[in-house]
């Protein structure tokens, strides 16, 4: 999705609008570095705009999964990327808020190998299942499975 | 007129107003409270239960020190996740008891530690955002000195924004914009006047909703009329919010954002 401007945060929040209206799950597959700075505070209010979306989708009960991918950080990581119902992440992507180069120069010392690692958020409890790009689609077609009625779609 | 880059020096005036000053004169009772009952007590953001003349409102504001000690116990104004935790905590709890929320923000954005990030500062960041759209009482945030990124919009998904003259908001800080789009941070004075990060640049473009006069030299030389003009604000909208219907309030507060 690349870095989230007003254009990704639209069509992101139209995605959510049209899961809720068409009672669909949503399936998130994040990849981003975080919200788009060349649009400044338009850029920032695409996090409100699709996290406000996403609290309507929770409200009217549909399935929300987010994949995390090979970078999520950022606003992307401080929005809807961090709202679903099941998140799910690739190996070792790399997963955070702020960025580790920024995080080194503010503590002044080398971050630990793995840190901000799918393994590491695993271990830190904020994913449910690190899931192998080969395994993705069974993975998340039994998802989807266990939240129709009866097992049934 | 007064350039971008000067706005962003007087937002962070040591001596400028803090959140604590602004509660200490707009509400004739505070309580504070603490905690996010999971791990800490986070110092950079302050919470609790206040009266606006005669009115309990639940309060928020980041909080920064007005001097190297006071700044050191605050964090200078930059929130763990367990900040916004409590945050969020206690605007669940002026939701059950139908209070409305005012928040204050000014912070140079969310704590970048490792601790932050071993803790989910995304994830505190991203679920203050997304209960706080759907809380059924009025919100209205005020932008009082710098608004930046995530750190600050985590408190600021409200029926009403508002901003201080000199107040800055935007999704990073100048420094941090020039350092990653020219590729040197010593352009943050470049950057501030390209960011459209000023309340008058805010309100053209309406995210804000009202903007509240300062001296050109700011807040801290008018402060009492700046108080005033903010009593007033706020009587007046939470009045008129608090006509609205539950549903009313959320569709209202989930349109404002859905149009920028």
């Amino acid at each position: 999705m690349g870095s989230m401007g007003s254009a990704v945060g639209e069509r992101i929040t139209l995605a959510i609008e049209t899961a809720i209206k068409e009672k669909l799950p949503l399936i998130m597959f994040c990849v981003s570095g975080g919200a788009r700075m060349q649009e400044g505070i338009v850029s920032l209010m695409q996090m409100a705009k699709t996290s406000s979306a996403i609290a309507k989708l929770n409200e009217n009960g549909n399935l929300y999964i987010s994949v995390l991918t090979d970078p999520t950080t950022g606003g992307v990581t401080a929005s809807f990327a961090s709202l679903g119902d099941i998140i799910l992440a690739e190996p070792k992507a790399l997963i955070g808020f702020a960025g580790p180069r920024v995080i080194e120069q503010t503590i002044k010392q080398k971050l630990p190998e793995g840190f901000q690692r799918s393994e590491f958020l695993l271990e830190h409890g904020f994913i449910d299942e690190i899931v192998e790009r080969k395994d993705m689609k069974e993975t998340l077609a039994k998802l989807v499975r266990l939240h129709s009625k009866g097992g049934r779609k | 007129m007064i350039t971008a880059w000067e706005k962003v020096k007087l937002a962070r005036e040591l001596d400028r107003p803090k959140s604590l000053d602004y509660i200490k004169a707009l509400f004739d009772e505070f309580i504070e409270l603490h905690g996010d009952r999971n791990f800490g007590d986070d110092k950079s953001i302050i919470g609790g239960i206040a009266s606006l003349e005669g009115m309990p409102v639940t309060v928020i504001g980041e909080q920064k020190g007005k001097n190297v000690k006071e700044n050191m116990e605050r964090n200078f104004g930059m929130p763990e996740p367990e900040g916004y935790r409590k945050a969020l905590r206690l605007m669940k709890q002026a939701e059950k008891f139908k209070r409305p929320i005012i928040t204050f923000i000014d912070t140079p954005g969310a704590y970048p530690g490792m601790g932050a990030e071993e803790r989910g500062q995304g994830e505190a960041i991203a679920r203050s955002i997304m209960e706080m759209s759907r809380l059924k009482v009025p919100i209205i945030c005020i932008v009082i000195g710098e608004g930046s990124s995530g750190g600050a919009l985590a408190i600021g998904v409200g029926n009403k924004i508002v901003m201080l003259e000199n107040a800055v908001y935007s999704v990073l800080s100048p420094e941090g914009f020039a350092s990653i789009l020219y590729k040197d941070s010593t352009k943050a004075k470049e950057a501030a006047e390209n960011m459209k990060m000023t309340a008058n640049d805010l309100k053209k473009l309406g995210i804000i909703d009202k903007i509240i006069k300062e001296p050109e030299n700011g807040a801290q030389n008018d402060f009492e009329r700046i108080v005033e003009d903010i009593k007033k604000y706020l009587t007046k909208n939470i009045k008129e919010l608090e006509k609205i219907s539950e549903e009313g309030l959320l569709e209202q507060r989930y349109q404002k954002f859905r149009n920028m």
